[in-house]
């Protein structure tokens, strides 16, 4: 009993970084930037879209991601457009915590539309004790449904 | 028969008092802060326990072993060879720190001067250089009123630009008006406060703006904190 427990945790200690090793969020975990353009956003299996009653044009939509060390950090943003004129653009944001320094992604757009495609934002840089999000500007119908990036 | 009845009664007290002592200590072991060694290996201990403990332990030896010539190597200056892998003074505010994020927190500083080393050692790109000064130069409309730019350069991946506002809120607003906001620059960028942003009349900043496709975190600040 004793040895099976010990072997637990030691197997447990051994994993624990690979399964570290990735994260996701879905869409639904964030929020759009402006919060009176919250009812312009709805949820589908917690993916997100700008499509609600009585809105038009870009919207910015932003999702916090826990981190668990300072670095580079290389974010995919999965999402989906029917056409380029729902078409959704992204950028990686880390900061400094006082908000003193950022090292941003460039933001990159889907360049194919129909199908979910996998947006890859690489620049963001975060500092140890900072912070990491992602900001979308989606366009109307356009669908951000989940991130995944190493923490 | 009394013999009999007498050794049977003696083993199942025995039998009992083994199995107390072992819960009691199973359980003292489980307890947190229980102070019994772990290197001690029980006699009932078998399978992979062992090597898979040595092999952890080797792990987070040669991680920290790792974390101090990275530390030594950046400083050039002192050993922190027997420094504690805890958090330091700064983060006394804090209960306790993620194991997995030891490292004193970055400076602005230290970002700033590994970019202007890879600036200022970098070649001229003549054409990009040209385009993308004025693009950058357009992006200095999105300046609060007191600010300027104080130099505007670029080179072949990245243009550098230096600015001084009235402000800490005054650079906020350019970054965010200028850069994330809007879609003026096509690459990622760095930028950070150079001067004391608590003096208000003259927060000094630099931004790198990187060309499309240059990755500046992953190719200029991978020393400051590890790996990804």
């Amino acid at each position: 009993m004793k040895s099976k427990i010990k072997g637990v945790v030691i197997m447990a200690a051994a994993l624990l970084p690979l399964v570290a090793a990735a994260r996701s969020a879905p869409a639904s975990s964030g929020r759009p930037q402006f919060w009176n353009e919250g009812p312009c956003f709805w949820m589908d299996g917690s993916r997100m879209s700008n499509g609600g009653p009585g809105c038009s044009g870009r919207k910015s939509f932003e999702i916090p991601l826990v981190v668990d060390s300072a670095g580079p950090k290389t974010v995919e943003v999965t999402a989906q457009g029917a056409t380029p004129s729902n078409n959704v653009c992204c950028q990686a944001v880390g900061a400094f915590r006082d908000g003193t320094a950022l090292g941003v992604s460039g933001r990159v757009c889907l360049s194919v539309f129909g199908p979910p495609q996998v947006i890859t934002l690489v620049g963001a840089f975060v500092p140890s004790a900072g912070y990491l999000y992602v900001n979308c500007l989606v366009d109307l119908n356009g669908w951000v449904d989940s991130v995944n990036y190493t923490p | 028969m009394k013999t009999k009845t007498f050794i049977i009664v003696n083993a199942l007290a025995g039998l009992l008092l083994y199995g107390g002592s072992w819960l009691v200590d199973w359980n003292h072991e489980a307890a947190p802060g229980a102070g019994e060694p772990e290197s001690t290996a029980s006699p009932r201990s078998s399978g992979p326990g062992p090597e898979l403990e040595e092999r952890v332990t080797s792990f987070q030896s040669r991680a920290r072993e790792r974390q101090v010539a990275a530390r030594t190597a950046r400083t050039g200056v002192r050993s922190r060879a027997e420094a504690p892998l805890v958090p330091e003074q700064r983060h006394e505010s804090l209960p306790s720190e993620a194991p997995g994020n030891p490292a004193p927190e970055t400076n602005r500083e230290e970002i700033v001067s590994l970019l202007d080393a890879r600036f200022f050692s970098e070649a001229f790109d003549p054409a990009w250089g040209r385009e993308a000064k004025h693009r950058a130069e357009q992006l200095c409309s999105m300046l609060s009123a007191g600010a300027r730019v104080v130099s505007l350069e670029c080179r072949s991946s990245m243009c550098r630009m230096e600015m001084s506002h009235p402000s800490l809120e005054s650079f906020q607003g350019f970054i965010r008006k200028g850069l994330l906001e809007e879609d003026k620059w096509d690459g990622g960028f760095m930028a950070a406060i150079k001067s004391d942003p608590s003096q208000p009349g003259s927060v000094e900043s630099v931004a790198y703006l990187a060309r499309n496709g240059v990755d500046l975190a992953s190719t200029s600040l991978l020393a400051l904190d590890g790996p990804r």
